[in-house]
């Protein structure tokens, strides 16, 4: 059985409908209105996207559900998606709005993991320089805060 | 380029931070004035707590109420009304951290930073580290204390007794 998804962008997609329902979102829309022919518009994600996921979920749609916190928590990330999500920053945070607006939890995982691995190590200046923050803290509170923090960075 | 604040919404942001662990959080607080904030009222404080050995988390409420007291006063309500205790700069390793038990915290803690209304030891905790910076900052206490000027830290124990 398959079940027709229409991106932002109106690109028609057709996918097995085990697929499209790792998303929670689209799981209960199809369990509210019944089997149909009507594509189900999807107005938050372009066609670029939404390829992108039907990808990830195809390729994750034996995988178990995991509600260990722990499992989780771990940054690690499987191969095969570290190399889904080498793409360009604009699409890695369009994938995670996705994920999040389609409510499919570990593709929201891996991409948040993705975020949390740029900023591993690195100084607040080459953090800045990833994500486009603007340093708005003065000198002085700049210090304070360095120095109320000092005893974290003995270990 | 994508500033990570305004291209992503609040729940994902917070589920990128809690993946982090305590030095680049810390290191992101640093990034900008939005981002502190966004820090430091994210449960960082209570993981503290519980990597430092102390067994319970502050509630959401709680964890409000303390940094709505800080924010506003920049002191503890008791610190307010009786004037603030000298506190000496802690310049130990953060392995001297371990030497605090819950018990000899709850001493410093009651005395001399007692809160009427953060009367819990973890809320209490709360308070005496976002109001003497850190783990750093209580140690700091301690060592000024009366208590420790008795025993010395050397002669703590590490244990929980809540």
């Amino acid at each position: 059985m398959s079940v027709r998804l229409l991106s932002s962008d109106s690109e028609d997609f057709t996918v097995a409908k085990e697929v499209a329902e790792r998303s929670m979102l689209i799981k209960n829309m199809l369990e509210d209105v019944g089997d149909n022919d009507n594509p189900i518009p999807l107005p938050n994600v372009t066609a670029k996207i939404l390829r992108k996921v039907i990808e990830w979920c195809e390729h994750h749609l034996g995988d178990p559900v995991t509600n260990d916190e722990n499992e989780r928590r771990n940054t690690e990330i499987d191969e095969w998606d570290q190399k889904f999500m080498e793409v360009d920053q604009e699409t890695l945070f369009d994938i995670i709005l996705a994920a999040n607006y389609l409510d499919i939890k570990p593709l929201l995982d891996v991409g948040c993991k993705t975020v949390a691995n740029m900023i591993k190590g690195k100084t607040a200046e080459e953090i800045r320089k990833i994500f486009n923050i603007v340093n708005d803290l003065t000198p002085e509170e700049e210090a304070q805060i360095r120095k109320e923090n000092e005893w974290a960075e003995d270990r | 380029m994508c500033n990570i604040n305004r291209s992503l919404p609040e729940n994902v942001v917070d589920k990128v931070l809690e993946l982090c662990t305590m030095q680049d959080l810390i290191t992101f607080s640093f990034t900008s004035r939005r981002c502190f904030q966004k820090v430091s009222r994210m449960g960082v404080w209570n993981e503290v707590m519980v990597n430092n050995g102390f067994p319970a988390s502050l509630s959401p409420s709680a964890m409000a109420h303390v940094i709505h007291l800080h924010n506003e006063n920049g002191l503890c309500e008791r610190c307010q009304l009786f004037g603030p205790k000298p506190i000496t700069p802690y310049t130990g390793s953060k392995g001297d951290l371990k030497q605090i038990s819950v018990k000899q915290a709850r001493k410093i803690l009651t005395f001399p930073h007692g809160h009427p209304f953060v009367n819990k030891p973890v809320a209490m905790l709360a308070a005496a580290l976002r109001y003497h910076g850190g783990f750093a900052g209580i140690v700091a206490a301690l060592q000024t204390s009366a208590y420790m000027s008795a025993t010395g830290p050397r002669s703590m124990d590490y244990t929980m007794d809540e």
